[in-house]
């Protein structure tokens, strides 16, 4: 069995138990009800998020260093996929807003500088399609998704450094302050593992369309 | 309050989303892999 088909199993299998958890295991919250619920695949889908912008990060100075056409590869898919799953989080924050805040959006710190990292993300996709040269497009694109990740901390930290709405730090310096349930946060830490696994199985399969495209171009243009 | 709706606008939309993802990278990989056969019977045509 192939990395691919491996994870795609593991994905699959850890999404299924996600949702039973989410369900039949996690409580309800006394004071939202069960629409919080929504919490943990919307958190799930903001760290996948920035899991993938940190590959395209960590992917783009190793491509601008080594040269390989790999890691420009990787940080071209990852950013789509990290598109992906910061939309998710735009689209889910507000079904969990409208009740809970009676608005669907409001211009607050962490949601605005989430759809300022989306923004960031999308304009980096349109870039290298814009660019003719598959180098300079490659090139240009590893510049723009290295300082493109500074604002990945700024939406983490947002709630810290403004004044925000928004639920408080639920893992890294959450701690007891937090006042999650341990058996919400173990639902968490389960649909955490799901979307990471679902994340490197898109990248798998993201990366060799990639290969591929790029190989028949290359035998068009050879032909 | 009855919040369910949201709850479930929430989950669709996630799996719509991702749903949608997969189904246009596995049309890319069909249409590259067509691609791919053709190019083959062109090279031994040449």
């Amino acid at each position: 069995m192939n990395m691919k088909n491996l994870f795609a199993i593991i994905s699959l299998v850890l999404i299924l138990a996600s949702i039973v958890a989410i369900f039949y295991y996690a409580p309800i919250e006394q004071t939202m009800g069960i629409v919080q619920k929504i919490f943990y695949f919307h958190v799930a889908s903001a760290w996948t998020g920035f899991l993938a912008f940190g590959v395209v990060f960590v992917c783009s100075i190793l491509f601008l260093w080594k040269k390989k056409e790999v890691f420009d590869s990787l940080a071209f898919c990852s950013a789509e996929i990290g598109v992906l799953f910061t939309s998710l989080v735009l689209l889910t924050g507000p079904m969990w807003a409208k009740p809970i805040w009676n608005t669907y959006w409001t211009w607050d710190p962490r949601l605005t500088t989430t759809l300022i990292l989306w923004l960031i993300y999308v304009g980096y996709l349109l870039l290298r399609n814009m660019i003719a040269s598959p180098e300079k497009a490659a090139r240009i694109s590893a510049v723009y998704g290295i300082i493109g990740f500074v604002d990945v901390p700024i939406v983490y930290l947002s709630i810290r450094l403004w004044r925000t709405m928004h639920p408080g730090y639920v893992m890294i310096m959450g701690g007891e302050s937090s006042g999650l349930d341990p058996r919400m946060f173990q639902v968490l830490m389960l649909s955490l593992a799901a979307f990471t696994f679902l994340f490197l199985t898109l990248l798998l399969i993201r990366v060799d369309i990639e290969k591929l495209t790029k190989s028949i171009d290359q035998i068009r243009k050879n032909f | 309050m009855n919040n369910t709706i949201f709850l479930v606008l929430a989950y669709m939309l996630i799996w719509g989303v991702l749903f949608g993802y997969i189904w246009n990278i596995q049309k890319k990989q069909k249409r590259l892999a067509r691609e791919v056969e053709l190019l083959k019977s062109e090279a031994e045509c040449k």
